[in-house]
This record gives structure tokens, sequence and C-alpha cells, in this order.
């Protein structure tokens, strides 16, 4: 109808209004229409409220010191900001040499062990500790270098700085029964079972609405349970957290695939996903201090 | 003429604001805006004043935005979404919840005005985000966003619209935290 047409119209034109863009008969029409359409005078005070909100919250601070590295470099000066996209290449391959370098010169000292693995190692490192680890600690990295992004360090390491490592002790070789104990350990930690495998959805259906909306990544077995009693009164799944994390998506997004990369864990998903307010997939990811990275589809 | 310094100095907050809202993410913001200032230092000498600086300045930025999305559409990477993060958007959207604190659900609804604005900006597609934050932030007119995003004035007319629509809807879901 018309009327519906001429209605549609002033709604699309609140924002062009609120804005002072209309022009003056537009503007003149829908300031005569106003005072008769409710409906239109909340849309626009709706808007308006939307409008101080984005002013009040979009703005966030430039990283510190980018104007005066913008500044250095633009004057040739030498920048001491090293992520400049013309270093990268040759900061990664200065990363990697120096961390191969405080890993391996190990090799020609007396046999100092490095820390050995911890849970916050990532996944695929300890999973091949077995492999790697025998008596000699120094024999592969298990450091996941980021290549002039992102560099991982153990606690105790830092790569580029030096590092003075505690003395050698005398030399003994490690006892037998250490050796296989730890063998063992790990591979009782490869081969635990565990209800759920890396990747797998665990369909969280709430006895209310899950109102939950932003990301929240669970890496407690405590925190974990009181998060799936407050929804759910079926039994709490188990979940391994000492190799798992468990990542709630938020409404609308179905996580699929997940990818274990050199320098963070990448999670395919899609948006705009319609599933009732009750039910929420959750998504099992390696336990890891890696970077998460979504890929939307 | 504006001075190279005092173009960095005025235009580098808005820049970076600019890249983060194109690509989602602080670091690669950062690299992005990094990139256009430098390229606008470099260019300044021809700049003849035909619009604003800032004006200038962000269709740089919108220019060297789109040739990495093409880049990366090239190399077969999809399209990235705003949970791909550093450190600070990290800890925005993802909450890590150590043992004894309170039910993720009573922090996430406590979470506030802030949070609610940036999961609803984060479902809008990267060009209208870029347009939200230059009429509401830089309060540019249409036809400069035009000019800023190579689009018709139609276009950013019915865009900006749309967004501001989408977002007041998405707020209102959380109505409770606002």
């Amino acid at each position: 109808m018309k009327e519906d047409r001429d209605h549609l119209s002033y709604e699309e034109n609140l924002s062009t209004y609120l804005d002072g863009e209309l022009e003056s008969s537009e503007r003149a029409e829908l300031e005569r229409h106003l005072p008769d359409c409710p409906g239109c005078r909340e849309k626009l005070i709706a808007l308006r409220e939307t409008s101080v909100l984005l002013k009040r919250h979009m703005m966030k601070p430039a990283p510190p010191g980018l104007a005066t590295r913008v500044l250095a470099r633009g004057e040739g000066k030498p920048s001491h900001f090293l992520r400049s996209l013309s270093w990268k290449p040759a900061l990664g391959v200065l990363t990697v040499a120096l961390g191969f370098f405080f890993l391996y010169r190990n090799r020609f000292s007396k046999g100092t062990p490095l820390p050995s693995a911890d849970v916050s190692m990532p996944y695929a490192a300890r999973l091949q500790e077995k492999e790697t680890r025998e008596d000699d600690f120094s024999a592969k990295p298990k450091r996941m270098i980021g290549m002039g992004q992102r560099t991982q360090t153990l606690p105790g390491f830092a790569l580029g700085e030096k590092q003075s490592l505690p003395a050698a002790p005398p030399s003994e070789p490690v006892a037998q029964e250490e050796q296989s104990a730890r063998a063992r350990g790990i591979e009782a930690l490869r081969e635990k079972k565990t209800e759920y495998k890396i990747g797998e959805d665990i369909r969280l259906v709430g006895k209310m609405p899950i109102t939950q909306e932003s990301v929240v990544l669970i890496k407690d077995k405590s925190v974990w349970e009181r998060f799936w009693m407050s929804y759910s009164d079926e039994p709490v799944p188990q979940i391994d957290f000492k190799i798992h994390m468990v990542i709630v998506p938020p409404a609308g997004i179905l996580l699929g695939n997940v990818e274990m990369l050199q320098n963070k864990i990448r999670i395919h998903g899609w948006s705009k996903y319609k599933a009732d307010a009750n039910t929420r997939y959750l998504k099992i990811v390696p336990a890891s201090n890696l970077p998460l990275e979504y890929l939307n589809k | 003429m504006m001075e190279p310094e005092e173009i960095v100095r005025k235009y580098s907050q808005m820049v970076y604001n600019l890249a983060l809202r194109l690509l989602g993410n602080p670091r690669d913001a950062e690299d992005l805006a990094q990139d256009a200032l430098l390229r606008a230092l470099k260019a300044l000498p021809s700049f003849r004043g035909e619009s604003e600086p800032g004006t200038w300045i962000y269709r740089i930025t919108v220019n060297l935005w789109k040739n990495r999305v093409r880049s990366e559409k090239r190399r077969g990477l999809w399209k990235m979404f705003s949970l791909n993060h550093g450190d600070d958007e990290m800890e925005e959207k993802i909450l890590q919840i150590p043992d004894g604190e309170p039910l993720p659900e009573k922090q996430i609804e406590q979470a506030g005005e802030r949070r609610a604005v940036e999961s609803a900006l984060a479902e809008l597609a990267p060009e209208d985000r870029a347009i939200l934050l230059l009429r509401e932030m830089d309060e540019c007119s249409y036809s400069d966003i035009a000019r800023i995003l190579q689009v018709p004035e139609g276009t950013v007319k019915s865009r900006l619209s749309r967004a501001r629509e989408a977002l007041r809807e998405k707020l209102e879901a959380y109505r409770g935290v606002i």
C-alpha cells in the first residue's frame, strides 16, 4: 500500500535525519510526520541512544609510541620498533636462529637439562615428548616460535636475552628408573582416555535459555563443573584439562574444525547460525596459551 | 600545509581505529595504521589540499586495507572474524575464568556497555564498522565517507542506516547489561 511505502521511506530517512544530511524537502516532510507517529519517534530516540553509545565506546587508544615510530621511520631514523613489515622476514630468521642457538648450545656444554615439559606447552609438542626426549632434553626444539610475529617463551627462557643456565650437574647418567617413569607418564598422558577428543563438540542443552553472549574459555575442572551445572542437570562431561580446554561460543556462532598452527590455534565457524536459545555447542580444543583465531565462513 | 609531525599526531589515533574496525584485531591494525601513516608522509609533498587531510589519510588507509583483503583472498584465507586477536582484544572477547571466581554467566552479565557495544560491532561487516566510526567519531560528511570508501553517497546513506538499525537491534539483546 502507498501508505506503507511512504512510512518505510520515513523510517529509512531517520538515520540520515539524525546526521543532518537530509535534503530540505525530505527533512520538512519527516518533521511533519514525526508528531503523529510514536513509532518513528521511538526509533529516532533509539538511534540517538545508539549513537551516544558508539561515541562513548567506539574509540580505542592508539598503541603507545605509534606516532613516534612513524615519525622516526618517516625521517629515516633507525626505529626501535622491530615489527616493521620490511624487517619481518629477517626478524623471523633471526628469532629462529637465536632460538636454536640457545637451545642447541646445551649440546656443547655438560648436558644441562632444559626444563621438563609442563602442561602449558603446546599440545602437539607434548604428544611428541616421548619420541624427542629420552635422556637429551635438547634433542629438538620444543618451543613454537612465531615467525617474527609472536614468540612463545617458556618460563626461565627468553629468546635474544643472555641466558645463564644453571651449572651443569656432576656428570652421572639419568637413572634408568627415572627415565622409564617419565616415558611411562608421557605415554599415559598420550593414551589417556577422555570422553572427548580435540575438535569434538559437547552439546549443552540448558534447562533455561543460555544467555551468555561473549566467548568463554574454560581451562579448569571446577569452573567447568560449575558452568555446566548452572545450565544443565545432565552429568558433567569429563574433560582432561591437562590437555584440553573448552570454548563456549557466543550465541549465533557454530564452531567448526580446529587447526593447531605454529603460533596460534585456528577455529573455523559459522555466524548467523540459528539454534534454539537453550542449546549451545561447545568445542574441545588443546590446552594452550597460544592465541585463538576465529575464521568466519 | 600541515607538517608531518602535526599530521601524524593529529590522525594516528583515528587511523588506528579505522584500521582496527576494518581488520578486527589490534596487531594487524597497528601494522596497517603504521603503513598508512608512512605512506601519507611520503605522499605529503604532492597533497594539494583537494580534501581535508583526514579524508585523504583515511582513504589511504582504506585502500591499503582493500589491497590486503585482495591479497588474502588470493592466498585462500577466509574472512577474519573479530575473534582473531592479540592480547587485549582476547581479554575482551574471551574470558578465562580462574578458579574461585563468580560463575561465568554472572561475570558476563556484569560486563557492561562497552562489551555490549563491542560484541554488537563485531557482528557487522568491516565496511559498516568503518562507516559508523567515520560518522560517529570523526563526524565525516556523507560525501567525505563516500570519497574515503569510494562508493556512491547513496550507498553510504543506506549502509549507515542499516548498520545503525542492526546495531540497535543487537544492543537491545543486551538490554540487561545496558
